[in-house]
């Protein structure tokens, strides 16, 4: 899971640049090269985009932030969801010119393929840039390699942490396999698959209805400057596969990955990172999951969202960006807030554009303000020393 | 005054909703309630104000007043439900579990000797060391599988699947003879529905937003009465227990008057409607009706049965 940052943006700066420059027809031409046929082969050209594509940005915002001794090559997931968070902007951006220059659904997609170029080409030269504190930090990995504990310590904690990562991924597998079998629910006010159809037949924003297909007057700006439709109108145009298959299982797949590593993300602040809490760490993952299993009774619940509608804008911000925003505010990483917060204005009706992230920030940053102007931490530790000593 | 006092009534009805259907909520006040107990063993500042965020704004959530305060910044174009989005439920949970299993329960070879005999085989002291938390994960397993859905996860209903397979059936029809361009279609919301979100080529008499509320958002515009009007009479027509009580001759009053009448049919017409769908039970009570409008309007219809349906299609 810790792989090198560094060697990773240049594998994922090789990915990213082909997927640049391969237009679909030359990506089937690679996969019936590589005797992979139908949609199979869009699908995991489409997998492996996802899984590096955000690296890249991602890398060179870690890169450009953090400071001379700061390990950047700590947490590739962190490096991941900077990226991932950065590819919603730049979706945003796309949208936007569609909305405002009112360009057709194709334009929008050349216009966000020139940003990703233009970011990926940004990534690449501040990472070329600063390439010595890049491999200083990852000389520092190197040597901040703690030693191995005793061999009968550790086979006793793999054997733990191994029993609970093989439970997750039985979870994990079970979810996987419940997105892609079981046909989506209708959910209330869920109009994603009708808008992109919409948007795929006119090759336009919101020029016809979503719902009945006829002309009409346009969508309120609040409604129409979310980008989420546009952004599964371009996978479909692009990709070629079905705005049912993307709307239903891959989006929904993705969202459930990104969700886990968020999670994962967390549950370091909550448990320490060290090797020691690893088990801790997985177990938290299990419970994770398995309440999400659980509690997919209620729509506004997050397991209803994970297996149900991971596609909507509601369940990427309620899966992903609030415990995302809950790690920034905890770690007090105000770009990653800041982001978070952007992301969820792109992406969910938020009416007074601040949205449910400003509420977890300003929560966790009063918290943390009452919690040290009382004093209450020294007092609770006075406390905890005192009946320790008592004993 | 009136608005803030209709939200205090929302938040209220809805918290009691909402602890119906998230059981969990109790479990997560227990585990809060453990840890300001324990709080002692949790040094770490981050963890004390995940803490107390959680508890703040669980408490924020419960108390009606408060939880307005949210209800009106999130906007009445969102649920009360949608307020919880703030509660970290999912990390605090289970965060609180792992915590209290990890915390409560020491592992065994801890309390071993350092140089235990049983130490040599790695696999009894594994074992040993594994079982108590196992246990205490089970357990806490079988108390989420309690408050949760018990396993019974939640799928589409047979009626939903039919009228799915039906509705494809019709658009695979539809596809064929070349009907879906430039034609307005209308029939049972269901066949609709499935229609619409197979392609963006169909056009439809009404959409979505006629019978959910919240699909509606995407647009001003509202429905005429007649629209309306017409949309209660197809779901009349159109109902399967509807259908089921013509074939058992116990249908009541309405639904014969529903069948008697034909402005609505007219209306539909009148708005473009080029192709209906019904259901092939109700052809003999239809039929002469569909053919009278078409006549006064100078079309000429014809009729095609795709399954239980019957489409009438205007040229």
């Amino acid at each position: 899971m810790r792989i090198c940052t560094s060697q990773c943006c240049v594998h994922c700066g090789v990915l990213a640049y082909t997927g640049l420059y391969f237009s679909r027809k030359r990506c089937e031409k690679i996969a019936g090269r590589l005797a992979i046929h139908g949609k199979e082969n869009m699908l995991i050209i489409l997998g492996v985009i996802f899984m590096c594509f955000p690296l890249l940005p991602g890398t060179g915002i870690t890169v450009l932030i953090n400071r001379k001794d700061a390990d950047i090559s700590a947490d590739l997931w962190e490096t991941y969801l900077y990226g991932f968070l950065c590819c919603i902007g730049i979706f945003e951006i796309g949208h936007l010119a569609g909305v405002f220059l009112d360009q057709t659904v194709t334009m929008c997609g050349k216009i966000t393929i020139g940003l990703f170029a233009a970011v990926s080409i940004l990534a690449g030269v501040s990472i070329f840039v600063k390439r010595r504190k890049v491999l200083s930090a990852v000389g520092i990995r190197v040597k901040k390699r703690r030693p191995v504990d005793s061999v009968h310590g550790a086979q006793d904690k793999m054997c733990r942490t191994g029993l609970a990562g093989v439970v997750f991924c039985g979870l994990l597998i079970g979810q996987v396999v419940y997105i892609c079998t079981v046909p989506m629910l209708q959910t209330a006010g869920d109009i994603t698959l009708e808008t992109v159809n919409s948007f795929l037949f006119s090759d336009g924003i919101y020029k016809v209805s979503p719902l009945t297909g006829k002309a009409f007057g346009g969508a309120p700006l609040r409604y129409e400057i979310l980008c989420l439709p546009t952004v599964y109108t371009f996978l479909c145009k692009w990709t070629g596969i079905s705005a049912q298959q993307i709307v239903c299982n891959v989006i929904p797949l993705l969202t459930l990955c990104v969700t886990y590593m968020v999670y994962y993300l967390l549950s370091g602040t909550l448990f320490g990172k060290d090797k020691g809490s690893s088990e801790k760490r997985v177990w938290f993952l299990v419970m994770a999951a398995l309440i999400f299993f659980l509690s997919e009774a209620s729509v506004y619940m997050d397991g209803y969202g994970i297996l149900h509608g991971g596609h909507l804008g509601t369940t990427i911000r309620n899966c992903i960006l609030m415990p995302l925003m809950l790690y920034a505010a905890l770690e007090k990483k105000w770009l990653l807030s800041v982001l978070c917060i952007l992301a969820e204005m792109c992406i969910v009706w938020t009416f007074w554009g601040l949205g449910t992230c400003v509420v977890v920030l300003v929560g966790v940053c009063m918290m943390d303000l009452i919690l040290k102007k009382s004093h209450l931490d020294k007092l609770f530790s006075g406390l905890s020393s005192k009946e320790e000593n008592s004993r | 005054m009136r608005m803030i006092m209709d939200y205090i009534q929302l938040a209220a009805e809805g918290f009691g909703r909402f602890i119906a259907e998230y059981k969990y909520l109790a479990l997560i006040i227990g585990i809060l309630l453990y840890t300001l107990v324990c709080l002692r063993k949790y040094k770490e500042h981050k963890i004390r104000t995940f803490l107390a965020y959680t508890a703040a704004i669980l408490l924020v959530l419960i108390i009606p007043v408060t939880a307005v305060v949210l209800l009106v910044y999130q906007t009445r174009f969102y649920d009360y439900g949608w307020v919880w989005s703030a509660a970290p439920l999912t990390a605090a949970l289970a965060w609180g579990i792992v915590a209290v299993v990890f915390e409560e329960i020491p592992g065994v070879s801890s309390a071993l000797p350092e140089h235990s005999e049983q130490k040599k085989t790695g696999k009894t002291v594994a074992t040993r060391t594994i079982t108590p938390r196992l246990l205490g994960i089970l357990a806490a397993v079988s108390l989420l599988f309690m408050c949760g859905n018990q396993g019974r996860l939640q799928g589409i209903s047979e009626k939903d699947a039919q009228l799915q397979a039906a509705g494809a059936e019709i658009l695979q029809y539809m596809k064929m003879q070349d009907l879906i361009q430039d034609r307005v279609i209308w029939g049972q919301k269901d066949i609709m529905q499935h229609i619409r979100k197979s392609g963006g080529e169909t056009i439809l008499f009404y959409g979505r937003d006629m019978w959910d509320a919240k699909a509606g958002a995407y647009d001003y515009e509202a429905y005429t009465p007649e629209e309306t009007a017409c949309y209660e009479w197809m779901e009349i027509v159109s109902s399967s227990d509807n259908l089921y009580l013509l074939e058992v001759e116990q249908a009541p009053e309405y639904i014969h008057e529903a069948l008697a009448t034909d402005v609505y049919l007219r209306e539909a017409i009148a708005r473009d409607v080029d192709v209906i769908i019904l259901a092939s039970q109700i052809t003999s009570w239809m039929e002469r009706k569909i053919l009278l409008v078409a006549e006064e309007k100078g079309l000429t219809v014809s009729g095609a049965q795709v399954g239980e349906y019957t489409l009438w299609i205007f040229d």
